[in-house]
């Protein structure tokens, strides 16, 4: 592991200053209680010294509320359409988490099929730089190291920070990273050791983990179980699980209208809400709330890595963190993880 | 003095009911959580304690089962009202009612830790232990206590089948709405910014109306194409219009029990709207929401004493 090179924190802010002039820099930063991924104003400061943020980078490549086109009438049964600019500038996102450039790797499983290319989101991913922190100190609530994924992961980082505590080290990852962050001195093999050893404690702060592989056995002939009605009774069917997930990309297109203009929007959607699975005659295949919590569940955990081979969570905890009726995904992997699981389902 | 774990094992083996809904120890610091008992070996898992923050009552309405709920004063206040508005049999319903000395707000104690992460915390009557990587602190429960909590003058239940805990003096906070009549002699330019801004953090989620008891609607007005009262996006103006009715839709019958606030990941200030709304039916009706039995809901049913400035007489 060469490292590129070594940032003084002191420097830091003079090196975002000159990056502000080629790119819309991104930075975490305080917006009311919260810590947040927003456009650092010209005088800004980032706050680096931060767990990791309350909004998702996701909304940066898959906004809530997407303008895709815009009409307008002009006459008897005329009408004029106007494709909207992909809102796409030369952006940099600085301090990112592992987990949270590791979820654009898996977005982009969706969004960049060979068949089907989503022209909005990829303009965005092409045109953006991603610097990644890598944590000394996770959450109490992170798992990352359950799900493929860790502290100092490299999928999805363009260059990875670790930080020594009066500096960063640098380390270019990946084409686009090269040469973007200056530096002020090359990383000593002092320095390569102490990343090293900072590594090695920021896993062994993770929870022990769970194989999600084997959860995922388990659901694979588990979708008649009566685990469902039970794990799901206390679910309230709001939308925070999915609209904090890093990995979550449903989405519903709707026309905003009125008899003379309108425009064309692509909004969030969430399977957790009832109406995501309405059918316009009026069927609702899904009536019953165990089976919204069952398909969340199961994308997640089965149908992606079915179709991907990875799993669609990268144990950033948000869910955990922000759900209403503390519904634990930990929990959730560790019962279907259990070899007892199998066992008793097969006896039914 | 019978325990939560005994009542509900003495319900579930005589069959009186099928389910036991309650509070049981979370996987979070300064969280408990709902759960439903089935299994009378399981009624131990029952709790109540400073961080039991979800409504129950949410769970009740149109519910088959015979359930027994665990409910504090504001969630009984909660169950009155829905079975005035006819979304629950009372005869499948059993009250549990807990005396409650309030919930903590777990965004403010995370707010005075400098957002430092807590690994732990201990719900000590008067006072709430909490550590993180620094160490531990202490606060005083009146320090941290849930907005509407602080004010709260249902610290027993007023309707119930059974109780848990002594019965404690109720406070009285005859300053209750001080807060309001203030806000509301700032001029329009700033109430205007105030509501703009708690506006502002909503990311339509909606968990503050699937958390709330009196959200029923099989059909939320949001969620309705057919007529589209407001679009489904972050369009400021529609989620202002989601924020400003579904306040209204709450007027008469929200009991300030604060689930909503608790369930909000944002920190939006419901409480600003429903608080004024809340006075506004008091001094017009002289109601307050599920404390009386039989008096009607205020805004459903018309008497000739209703005090309405937008009726000519």
């Amino acid at each position: 592991m060469v490292a590129k090179g070594y940032i003084e924190k002191s420097e830091v802010e003079k090196i975002l200053r000159n990056l502000q002039k080629d790119y819309r820099v991104i930075a975490p930063v305080k917006r009311g209680e919260f810590v947040e991924f927003d456009v650092l104003g010209a005088d800004e400061k980032p706050l680096l010294d931060f767990q990791n943020t309350k909004n998702i980078p996701k909304s940066f490549f898959f906004p809530q509320h997407e303008k895709m086109l815009s009409y307008e009438g002009t006459g008897v049964g005329g009408f004029k359409l106007t494709e909207a600019a992909i809102d796409a500038p030369k952006t940099l996102i600085f301090a990112m988490r592992p987990c949270d450039a590791k979820s654009l790797v898996l977005l982009d499983c969706v969004f960049d099929d060979p068949q089907y290319k989503d022209p909005y989101y990829l303009e965005k991913r092409k045109n953006t730089v991603i610097v990644c922190l890598g944590c000394n100190e996770p959450c109490p609530t992170c798992f990352c190291n359950w799900v493929d994924c860790g502290p100092f992961w490299q999928e999805g980082c363009d260059i990875l920070l670790t930080d020594l505590g009066d500096g960063y080290i640098v380390k270019e990852i990946s084409e686009k990273g090269k040469d973007v962050l200056p530096t002020s001195r090359s990383a000593s093999p002092e320095d390569e050791k102490k990343a090293q050893n900072l590594a090695l404690q920021a896993n062994a702060q993770l929870p022990k983990p769970v194989s999600v592989a084997a959860a995922k056995t388990a659901l694979d002939t588990n979708f008649d179980s009566p685990f469902w009605k039970e794990f799901s009774e206390t679910c309230l069917n709001c939308g925070v699980c999915t609209y904090f997930c890093p990995t979550c990309h449903c989405f519903d297109i709707q026309e905003e209208c009125t008899s003379c203009y309108g425009k064309r929007v692509r909004n969030w959607d969430s399977c957790m809400f009832e109406i995501f699975s309405l059918h316009a005659s009026g069927h609702q295949p899904r009536t019953e709330k165990f089976q919204r919590v069952r398909q969340r569940f199961m994308h997640k955990f089965k149908y992606f890595p079915d179709n991907f081979a990875s799993f669609a969570c990268v144990g950033c905890g948000r869910c955990v963190v922000n759900c209403p009726v503390n519904i634990d995904v930990r929990e959730f992997l560790t019962e279907m993880a259990s070899p007892q699981k199998e066992a008793k389902e097969q006896k039914k | 003095m019978t325990t939560l774990a005994e009542i509900a094992k003495r319900l579930l083996e005589s069959g009186k009911v099928k389910c036991v809904l309650g509070y049981e120890k979370g996987t979070l610091p300064l969280r408990s959580r709902p759960v439903f008992i089935r299994k009378p070996e399981d009624a131990s898992k029952l709790i109540f304690d400073s961080f039991c923050e979800n409504n129950l009552a949410t769970y009740l309405p149109k519910r088959a089962e015979k359930t027994a709920v665990v409910a504090k004063g504001c969630d009984a206040r909660s169950i009155v009202a829905l079975a005035k508005e006819k979304q629950i049999a009372k005869e499948n319903l059993y009250v549990i009612g807990v005396v409650c000395g309030g919930v903590v707000d777990k965004k403010k104690i995370e707010d005075m830790l400098g957002q430092e992460p807590i690994l732990s915390a201990e719900d000590k009557g008067d006072s709430i232990t909490v550590t993180t990587r620094k160490g531990s602190k202490e606060f005083k429960k009146s320090e941290v206590l849930r907005e509407n909590c602080a004010v709260c003058e249902f610290k027993t239940p007023v309707a119930y089948d059974e109780l848990v805990g002594e019965k404690i003096e109720e406070g009285k906070f005859p300053d209750k709405y001080q807060a309001v009549s203030q806000f509301e002699t700032q001029p329009s330019e700033k109430r205007w910014e105030k509501f703009v801004g708690e506006s502002a953090k909503c990311i339509r989620c909606y968990a503050c109306r699937q958390a709330c008891p009196m959200c029923y609607c099989p059909r939320c007005f949001v969620d309705e194409s057919a007529p589209k009262w407001i679009d489904t996006g972050q369009d400021e103006s529609d989620v202002q219009i989601f924020q400003l009715v579904r306040a209204l839709h709450l007027a008469g019958r929200c009991t300030d029990c604060g689930a909503c606030v608790s369930a909000c990941p944002m920190g939006v200030d419901i409480r600003n709207l429903l608080q004024r709304l809340e006075k506004s039916v008091l001094d017009k009706f002289g109601h307050r929401v599920g404390v009386s039995p039989d008096e009607p809901m205020p805004l459903t049913a018309y008497t000739l004493e209703d005090k309405l400035d937008t009726v000519i007489e």
